[in-house]
């Protein structure tokens, strides 16, 4: 059974309608892509998927469950967890602590407890700055736990993007344009690492992406949109020889995307 | 130049901070009403805020000039302990708008409102004013009562927070800010013409004589101790602010400052976090407006008008948004400008007048610039220190303590499924 | 008796109505913009009320306004008062939210409510050293009324109406037909593809803030003629209302500020006449400015849009 399945998804602003009858099944323990021109919607599809916009028609189900109409912490909580096209972290907090509030959900700690300082609320604590840290040196970025988010360089930003994301311990993990503004080096590492969460962390992984050479190597299966439709899917190779995309996607922009 | 020595600084020597103390509390001994000597122990709790010695030392520093060179020196003058006590109700509300604000980043611009219902649960039972609609004339309760209604203060004000917030915290970003202005006014509104249908506010007449506290058949009616239960009230509030910042909550409250949609997708709940906030620094404010109606044993709504909640908000702000030391010093210094120097200043230009040197129209009373100065404040932060005076800073962690924990023996949260798949 | 008194509560209500409305032109005008509440808008319009004040009173002094023509006395006060309070608020976006833009969000609104305080304060200075008052009573340039038959109204209370369509008028011009007008829409939409499109958005948005002060001030005037008697709080209040209306039209829509200015005025002067009777007396009018913030919470929950605004995508 597909983990998760959009059917018939629609989304419109005023006139513009950004997704039109979208349906996509994704298979538990596989790496997707979904791509498309400039503006074809595929951020659009990714904010209904966790819950930022309500789809005006169509349902979206984990597992055999809607999940539509459930607000983006709800979603969260329920095993789907993303990161953000253009980085969002929290700038202020360090680095740990970015991915301490990955774990948020998972602690227990009320006010009273805090208040009075309660040891089951100290072991709590620790046991959270253990499992960050930890997340933190698989990611392969310990080094900057105590470091301000805000003042990292581009690359461990990203990185810790994915480390806070994997904090919320979840199933499927929608990644927007993980490799944007990498250097050739950092993106063949990333896709490693991305292959990684896969094979050791057992996950779902959906991903946007411009770098037509990291999609075709990393991805099982892809969907394309073009202006808010799906106009194709299927394996690298099939979206490869697929005329409609090649018109609609390659043909028009072949130079720019590879 | 000034960031190379500032990054250079390690702190003052505690020789120094030591002569300081000494220094000022022996003028503040000798002179009559100095004004400087008093601000200048006030302010000796920043110097030791900033020596160059262990916590323990500072805090026992700290603890000695609060406890026992204050009320000692001062002790026996009405005024000293008055503006003190007022500085320290000031600074514990400060602090806890710095939850809202600070911590939470949402900008409540109708705080007074929970100082107000705090105030009035404790006047409304303290005086007679109860008998208006609860019957069997068993009111005013006795001073005794004061303690109990402390707690009373904290609940009825997260009430009201919590019954505000509901409505309001769904309102998007700078929109609130407007939003809480109004519920502030509102709540004034309400509080002065509640005199009817049922009497319950007393109107526009206020409360009063208000019960002042008693314990152990002791009437706490003067300054002197009104300045220990603020400082008691003040020690709890600062440690609640220093255990909810590096708690689960804390993080929350600044996840959702920084970036809304991706505390979210954290799965943080925007309105159950931001509903705590609000709550927590409502509670706060009750407490503090129970103290305040017992040691004013007056209240009418002209205390709790929309001026007061931006004068907590410039304390806030200008000390530093969501760094407590910085709050702390944002809401002393504000007080003292406010209810010591501008008065001060005034005093001083009333004698040149009454001595015929100038002509002061009643308009141009230095203590009535509170607007002026309130509204510079709050621009030239914004313009050249919008972090405020003493910017928060997040504590880092200690690595090597989290390296040696016993909690790396078992695998935690997702990756756990590492070591089940080998 | 409740019907007899309706023509009058209308007639106020309008006139209140159409000042809230213009007011709350220069917050929807900056806000769809910046996105910002220009919190010291409220207080540009006080200025208006002192400057226009202050001429007639000078005016008076030197007794040069016993014969003048009230209607060129209106337009020399407007005209004044408009030309003081647009390069004030030119003035307050150069020094005090320029430098901001950028910054958090809370940061330029903070600085905007520092203005606001700032300014009251200083035309009370101003006032107590100039007359030793910080309330003005202004002299009344037009004290008749017509009689409709079944209500009279006052000749200050048609001015106000007449003179706030006419300012809508030519703002609509402005905005919709001339140059500028569409820059400041190009703006609006996208101040990154304007700008491409060689408009200059640092002009464009000092324009924003001269016509929007200007118009506000204008208001001041015609609110000191129309009740007789300002002071340096007069702003602050009526600011947020007309940010009410503002918000309630649909916040960034022209239209939508006018509609929900001249709404906002009729229901609460409907509410201040009406609560009190048929409520037995228990909530009278002393609850009005309660009934008009209720209206900005509830818009703000169930319609943030506003009557006439799109819903808005956030930018993820």
């Amino acid at each position: 059974m597909a983990i998760l399945e959009a059917n018939g998804l629609t989304k419109r602003f005023g006139g513009l309608v950004a997704n039109q009858d979208v349906t996509v099944k994704i298979e538990k323990g596989t790496i997707t892509a979904v791509i498309g021109p400039n503006g074809a919607g595929k951020t659009t599809f990714f904010n209904m998927i966790t819950g930022f916009y309500v789809p005006d028609e169509g349902d979206i189900l984990l597992n055999g469950k809607s999940i539509k109409g459930l607000r983006p912490d709800q979603i969260a909580g329920r095993g789907i967890t993303r990161t953000f096209q253009n980085i969002r972290l929290f700038k202020d907090m360090t680095a740990l602590e970015n991915v301490l509030v990955g774990i948020h959900t998972r602690l227990n700690a009320g006010i009273l407890g805090i208040l009075f300082n309660s040891k089951k609320v100290r072991q709590e604590e620790e046991r959270a700055r253990v499992e960050a840290y930890k997340l933190m040196e698989y990611v392969g970025i310990e080094h900057i736990a105590n470091e301000k988010a805000g003042s990292l360089p581009y690359g461990l930003q990203r990185q810790l993007e994915i480390a806070r994301a994997l904090a919320t311990n979840p199933e499927i993990i929608l990644l927007d344009e993980p490799a944007a503004g990498m250097n050739p080096r950092e993106t063949v590492e990333m896709t490693d690492f991305i292959r990684r969460l896969k094979r050791e962390l057992d996950l779902t992984i959906i991903l946007i992406e411009h770098d037509m050479k990291l999609v075709m190597g990393l991805s099982e299966y892809i969907h394309v949109l073009d202006y808010g439709r799906k106009i194709a899917e299927g394996t690298p190779d099939e979206i490869r020889n697929n005329p409609a995309v090649i018109e609609a996607y390659l043909g028009k922009s072949a130079t720019e995307a590879s | 130049m000034a960031k190379k020595w500032l990054s250079s600084f390690k702190g003052i020597p505690l020789l120094i901070t030591l002569l300081w103390i000494v220094g000022f509390s022996a003028a503040l001994f000798f002179a009559e009403r100095s004004v400087t000597a008093f601000i200048g122990v006030l302010f000796s709790i920043i110097v030791i805020y900033y020596t160059n010695s262990q916590k323990n030392v500072k805090l026992l520093l700290g603890a000695l000039v609060l406890l026992v060179i204050i009320p000692v020196v001062a002790g026996d003058n009405r005024y000293y302990m008055e503006v003190a006590s007022q500085v320290g109700i000031y600074v514990a509300m400060a602090l806890g708008l710095n939850i809202v604000v600070g911590f939470a980043g949402l900008l409540d611009m109708g705080y007074v409102a929970f100082f107000a219902a705090g105030a009035y649960a404790y006047a409304i039972f303290a005086t007679s004013q109860a008998n208006e609609f609860i019957p069997g004339d068993i009111f005013p309760l006795s001073g005794e009562w004061f303690w109990p209604f402390l707690i009373v203060g904290l609940i009825v004000a997260a009430i009201f927070g919590i019954l505000l917030g509901l409505p309001v915290l769904r309102v998007k970003g700078d929109y609130l800010a407007i939003v809480t202005l109004g519920f502030g006014e509102i709540i004034r509104i309400i509080f002065n013409n509640l005199d009817k249908p049922i009497n319950i506010t007393n109107g526009p007449q206020g409360l009063t004589p208000i019960a002042s506290p008693e314990l152990f058949g002791i009437k706490m009616n003067t300054p002197f101790y009104f300045y220990f239960i603020v400082l008691v009230v003040i020690a709890f509030i600062v440690l609640a602010n220093v255990r909810f910042e590096h708690s689960r909550l804390g993080r929350a409250w600044i996840a959702i400052r920084e970036d809304e949609l991706a505390a979210q997708s954290m799965g943080i709940s925007l309105l159950n976090t931001k509903l705590t906030a609000f709550a927590i620094g409502a509670s706060f404010a009750g407490v503090v407006g129970v103290i305040f109606a017992a040691k004013q044993t007056f209240v009418d709504p002209t205390s709790f008008t929309l001026m007061e909640s931006i004068g907590i908000l410039v304390m806030v702000i200008l000390g530093g948004s969501g760094s407590i030391p910085g709050v702390v010093l944002g809401a002393a210094f504000v007080t003292v400008l406010q209810v010591q120097l501008l008065k001060e200043f005034s005093n001083f230009l009333h004698q040149l007048q009454s001595a015929g040197i100038i002509d002061l129209p009643n308009q141009l009373d230095p203590s009535k610039f509170q607007r002026f100065i309130f509204g510079l404040l709050l621009i030239l932060v914004a313009l050249y220190r919008p972090n405020g005076l003493i910017p928060a800073k997040r504590k880092k962690n200690d690595i090597d303590k989290i390296k040696n924990s016993d909690y790396n023996k078992e695998p935690q949260g997702i990756l756990a499924k590492i070591s089940q798949s080998k | 008796m409740l019907l007899s008194i309706l023509p009058q509560v209308l007639v106020d209500g309008l006139t209140l109505g159409f000042m809230y409305a213009v007011v709350a032109l220069g917050y929807t005008m900056v806000y769809g913009i910046l996105e910002f509440i220009n919190f010291a808008h409220g207080e540009i319009f006080m200025v208006g009320a002192f400057v226009g004040t202050e001429v007639l009173l000078i005016a008076d002094a030197m007794g040069s306004l016993e014969g003048m023509n009230p209607y060129f006395a209106l337009i020399l006060i407007l005209v004044v008062a408009m030309a003081v309070t647009g390069a004030l608020g030119v003035g307050i976006e150069r020094v005090a939210y320029r430098p901001l833009r950028g910054a958090p969000r809370l940061i330029p609104l903070i600085s905007a409510i520092g203005v606001s305080f700032l300014l009251q304060d200083l035309v009370r200075f101003t006032e107590a050293v100039a007359r030793n008052e910080f309330y003005l009573n202004s002299p009344i340039l037009f004290n008749g009324s017509v009689n409709l038959g079944i209500a009279t109204i006052p000749q200050k209370a048609l001015i106000v109406i007449v003179i706030a369509i006419l300012m809508m008028m030519i703002l609509s011009f402005f905005v919709n037909k001339t140059k500028w007008g569409i820059a400041m829409r190009a703006v609006a939409q996208d101040q990154s593809t304007a700008s491409l499109m060689t408009i200059n958005v640092d002009r464009v948005i000092m324009l924003t803030f001269l016509i929007g002060s200007s118009l506000g001030g204008a208001t001041g005037v015609l609110f000191a003629q129309n009740y007789g008697t300002i002071d340096p709080y007069i702003g602050f209040i009526l600011g947020l209302k007309a940010f009410t209306a503002a918000v309630l039209g649909g916040i960034g829509n022209l239209r939508g500020a006018m509609v929900g200015g001249v709404l906002l005025g009729l229901l609460e002067s409907l509410a201040g006449a009406y609560m009190g009777p048929l409520t037995s007396g228990a909530f009278g009018a002393e609850y009005k400015d309660v009934f008009t913030f209720s209206i900005l919470i509830l818009v703000l929950l169930f319609k943030p849009e506003g009557l006439f605004g799109e819903a808005v995508k956030e930018k993820v």
